[in-house]
C-alpha cells in the first residue's frame, strides 16, 4: 500500500465574500459580511452564541441550501467562480468544501468505510481507494492508531479517535477548504489538543476555517481571526472585523472586539 | 403478558394434542384430516401481501420522512394513512370483492387476497418506515451530504441502513397480523376445501378461515382440527417474529447513538 502524494494546493481553496446576508424565511439572520479568507491558512469565526458564526460556515458549503427556507444574499466566490451561481452544482462544490460537525459523526459502518465514503460517492476507482483511506488517516493523524482495525466498526473508536476519523472522511474527497463547526468542543483535553495539532499539520495544503468558543484555541491555531456579534435581537448579525489573529488579540481596533476577548461578555 | 402467556398455554393444552406428521402435511378430506392446503395458502397469500405492502410502504415511508415538506399535500396523506389504519377489516374485505375480484376480474385469488391484505398492511408499514427513519440523527444525514453525497445516495447509503432494524421489525408485525386476518380474505380469496394453488389466480385455503369454518359448522364439529390449526397459524407468526427480534437486537447492538 503506497500513499499516492498529497496534492498541495498552495494556490487554491480562497474565498472572498462580498456584502454577503442569509435569511431564515423573512428573518435577516446575517447581513453585510465582507470578507476574505486566504488559501493555505487557518481563519477563525469568533464570537458570541448566535452571532451567525456557524450560519456564515454553512453558507461556504451550500449546506445552508439543506435547511429549506433560506436565503443567501450577496456573493461568495470560492478561487474566483461564485459557488451560488445558477450552473453550480452544491454536490461538486462539496466534494471540494468539506467540513467537520460539532460532534463527531461517523456513519454507523467500519472505520475504511467511513473513510471511502466520500471518494465512492465519487466514483474513486477500487484500486485507488486503499491508498487514498491510508493518506487521508495519515493526514488525520490516526493511521497509527487504527491501521491494524480497519474493518472494526467506527463506533467502538474513543469521541476524539471519532473526530479525527471525521477529518479524515473529510480529507479523502481531497477538498481545498475544510469547514469546522467547534470541532473540539465535544472532546476532552488531551483529544482537543491532538485536533488542533492535526489543523496545525493541515493547514499547509488545504484552507481551514474554524468555529470556535474557544478563545485560547482561535489565538493558538489560527492566522487570521473573524469577530462576529449580533447586537441586538432587533438586527441581523454581522462581522464586526477580521486581521491577522495576533493583531486581534493584542490590539483590536474595535471596542466591542476588545470588550469580547478580554471576557467582558459573552 | 400474563394473557398472553394464558392464551399461549391453552392453546398448547388444547392444540398440542392434534399436532402430528400428518395432521400438517395431510388434505383436509384424507381420512386423518390435515391442514397442509391452509398452511400453503396463508404461506402465499402473507408472500403475496410482503410483495405488494413493502415496496409500496417503505416508498412512502422514505417519501415522507426524507422528501416531503410541511404541508396540505403531506397533511392530507398523513390523515389519509391514520385513517386507513382505523378502517375495520371487514372494510377492506368488501373492497377488495369490489375492486380486485369483481373490477379487476381477478376473482376468487391468491392475487385478490394479497392485495387486499397489502392494503391492510400498508399503514403499518409506512408509519413504522417513518418513525424508524425519523429515528436516525440528523448529523448522519448532514455528514453525508457534506461529503458532496446527493439525497438519495445518503439516504440508500446511510439513513435506510441504519433504520433498517425498525423497518424490518414494523413489516414483519404488519405481515404478522395480515397473516391471522379472516375477514380481508374471506371474499377474496379462499375457499373451504380446494386444492394446492398452481397459480396466483387461483383459490386457495387459509389457517384463519379453516379455523373459522372449522369452528362453525353445524354437523360434526371438529374441536381438534380447530385448536390444532390454531396453534400452527399462532406458532408459525410467533417463530417468524421472535427471529426478528433477535436479528434486531442482533443489529442493533451495531448502532447505537
Amino acid at each position: 500500500m503506497s500513499a499516492p502524494e498529497t496534492v498541495a494546493h498552495a494556490k487554491c481553496g480562497a474565498f472572498d465574500l462580498k456584502d454577503v446576508s442569509v435569511a431564515y424565511g423573512d428573518e435577516v439572520a446575517l447581513s453585510g459580511v465582507d470578507l476574505r479568507i486566504e488559501p493555505a491558512s487557518v481563519t477563525a469565526l469568533i464570537g458570541p452564541s448566535g452571532c451567525g458564526k456557524s450560519t456564515l460556515l454553512r453558507c461556504l458549503n451550500r449546506m445552508n441550501d439543506e435547511l429549506g427556507d433560506v436565503t443567501v444574499g450577496g456573493r461568495i466566490l470560492l478561487d474566483g467562480d461564485d459557488i451560488y451561481a445558477r450552473d453550480v452544482d452544491p454536490v461538486e462544490l462539496r466534494m471540494r468544501v468539506g467540513q467537520v460537525f460539532q460532534k463527531p459523526n461517523p456513519f454507523p459502518m467500519s472505520i475504511y468505510d467511513n473513510v471511502a465514503y466520500g471518494p465512492r460517492t465519487h466514483g474513486v476507482p477500487k484500486a485507488e481507494m486503499d491508498g487514498l483511506v491510508e493518506d487521508s488517516l495519515r493526514r488525520a493523524a490516526l493511521w497509527e492508531e487504527v491501521k491494524a482495525h480497519l474493518k472494526k466498526h467506527a463506533f467502538e473508536l474513543s469521541g476524539g479517535q471519532q473526530q479525527r476519523l471525521c477529518i479524515a472522511r473529510a480529507l479523502a474527497t481531497r477538498p481545498e477548504v475544510l469547514l469546522m463547526d467547534e470541532p473540539a468542543s465535544a472532546l476532552d483535553p488531551i483529544s482537543s489538543q491532538q485536533i488542533e495539532d492535526t489543523i496545525a499539520e493541515l493547514k499547509s495544503d488545504v484552507t481551514i476555517v474554524i468555529v470556535t468558543h474557544n478563545m485560547q484555541q482561535a489565538a493558538r491555531i489560527s492566522d487570521r481571526t473573524a469577530f462576529m456579534l449580533r447586537e441586538s435581537m432587533d438586527r441581523p448579525a454581522g462581522l464586526v472585523e477580521v486581521a491577522d489573529t495576533r493583531l486581534i488579540f493584542t490590539n483590536p481596533s474595535d471596542k466591542r472586539t476588545e470588550a469580547y476577548i478580554t471576557g467582558r461578555f459573552g | 403478558m400474563l394473557s398472553a402467556v394464558g392464551l399461549l398455554g391453552y392453546l398448547l393444552f388444547r392444540g398440542l394434542p392434534a399436532l402430528d406428521w400428518r395432521f400438517l402435511t395431510n388434505m383436509p378430506l384424507n381420512d386423518v384430516p390435515g391442514i397442509w392446503p391452509a398452511i400453503v395458502g396463508t404461506f402465499w397469500l402473507t408472500a403475496g401481501t410482503a410483495a405488494f405492502a413493502l415496496p409500496v410502504g417503505i416508498a412512502a415511508g422514505i417519501y415522507l420522512s426524507e422528501y416531503a415538506r410541511r404541508g396540505r399535500l403531506t397533511r392530507v396523506i398523513r390523515l389519509s394513512i391514520a385513517n386507513m389504519a382505523g378502517v375495520p377489516s371487514i372494510v377492506y374485505g368488501l373492497f377488495g370483492a369490489a375492486l380486485f375480484v369483481m373490477l379487476l376480474r381477478y376473482g376468487l385469488s391468491v392475487l385478490s387476497g394479497s392485495l387486499t391484505l397489502a392494503c391492510l398492511t400498508l399503514p403499518v408499514i409506512i408509519t413504522s418506515t417513518e418513525e424508524a427513519l425519523r429515528q436516525v440523527p440528523s448529523d448522519l444525514r448532514q455528514a453525508s451530504l457534506a461529503l458532496g453525497a446527493t439525497r438519495w445516495r445518503t439516504i440508500s447509503k446511510v439513513v435506510l441502513p441504519a433504520a433498517a432494524p425498525g423497518i424490518v421489525t414494523g413489516s414483519i408485525l404488519g405481515l404478522s397480523r395480515a397473516a391471522g386476518e379472516t375477514a380481508p380474505i374471506m371474499f377474496t380469496a379462499v375457499f373451504f376445501l380446494t386444492g394446492l394453488p398452481k397459480s396466483p389466480f387461483d383459490k386457495v385455503m387459509a389457517l384463519p378461515y379453516h379455523i373459522y369454518i372449522m369452528a362453525t359448522q353445524p354437523v360434526k364439529p371438529q374441536p381438534l382440527v380447530v385448536w390444532g390449526s390454531a396453534l400452527v397459524l399462532v406458532a408459525g407468526v410467533s417463530i417468524v417474529n421472535v427471529a426478528a427480534a433477535a436479528w434486531r437486537s442482533r443489529a442493533r447492538k451495531k448502532v447505537r447513538w
